[in-house]
């Protein structure tokens, strides 16, 4: 066994185990942003079916006395949709639309947002006009 | 014959050293190689993991479209009583009083007030009016047909809420 034997082996075996160690960073690192990006993911799940609960309990507690505006009762349910507690790094989005409809978005940072549309009158809470 | 044997230990001198060159070598290469795998099959792992989390993130996307669908085309529905004791085959025959035919296309295929209209088009695949049945909320089934821009199409089954001619919620 010579000196270049050594040589040749040990250049061998350090390029392996520093590619094998840059892949390995690299998948570990992803590995740590799939993990934030998957709880903000659910964090903003949580905020939409939050939403949606507030929608059936106003329909609940409101009974058999409709609004007559719908506009007003969209206006209502992005007022109530805006006092929802959000987890921390997401951000939240309200738009009046028509059709009497309440956008609710839910955005986390370099995510594409998820968003529902919610409607009072579809739970009774108003009468559109035909 | 000393210089024979003398001859003989040499050799057997340098066999050794170059096996031990072999060896050293192959060890070197088998352990390298296993570092490769170890970290190639983390990266498969990771790699495996986007993609679920995009199927996921898909499927997630178009459960929200849906569901926003199905209080879009309530409301709608909403506004034309008429339609709600009616099966989605006699719609047409609904007094223009109650829905004029355009609204009638507009109700029955359309897409969300989405600015880009990137999420794509949605269809009523099928509504059959709440029966009639005593000691039980009465329910309309609603069917939805989701045709995204890419990807293949989805549908869904949402019981709509009945009472007395109103819509009172969607259950999926």
């Amino acid at each position: 066994m010579n000196l270049a034997d050594v040589v040749v082996s040990a250049l061998v075996f350090s390029a392996a185990s520093s590619a094998s160690l840059q892949i390995a960073a690299g998948s570990l690192q992803w590995a740590g942003t799939h993990q934030q990006r998957q709880t903000h993911q659910d964090a903003a799940g949580l905020s939409l079916a939050a939403g949606q609960l507030l929608l059936e309990r106003r329909a609940a507690a409101a009974g058999s006395a409709p609004l007559p505006d719908c506009d007003q009762a969209a206006a209502e349910l992005a007022g109530a949709l805006e006092e929802l507690p959000l987890a921390a790094g997401l951000e939240r989005q309200l738009q009046l639309q028509q059709d009497g409809l309440v956008r609710l978005s839910i955005r986390a940072a370099d995510q594409p947002p998820r968003q529902r549309w919610f409607s009072p009158a579809a739970y009774g809470l108003c009468r559109p006009d035909p | 014959m000393e210089r024979v044997w003398q001859r003989r230990i040499l050799q057997r001198r340098r066999l050794e050293r170059s096996d031990a060159a072999g060896f050293l070598l192959l060890m070197a290469l088998i352990g390298g190689l296993m570092l490769l795998l170890s970290g190639l099959s983390l990266q498969t792992l990771a790699l495996q993991s986007r993609a679920s989390e995009q199927q996921l993130a898909q499927r997630r996307r178009q459960q929200d479209w849906l569901a926003s669908v199905a209080q879009l085309v309530a409301a709608r529905l909403q506004q034309h009583p008429c339609l709600i004791e009616l099966p989605q085959q006699n719609w047409n025959q609904a007094p223009s009083t109650c829905i004029t035919p355009a609204q009638l296309e507009q109700l029955s295929s359309g897409r969300l007030p989405e600015p880009d209209h990137q999420a794509g088009r949605y269809a009523i695949s099928g509504y059959t009016p709440p029966q009639p049945q005593a000691n039980q909320p009465q329910g309309a089934q609603l069917d939805l047909l989701w045709q995204p821009q890419r990807g293949p199409e989805r549908r869904q089954r949402f019981r709509l809420l009945v009472a007395e001619g109103s819509l009172q919620g969607i259950r999926p």
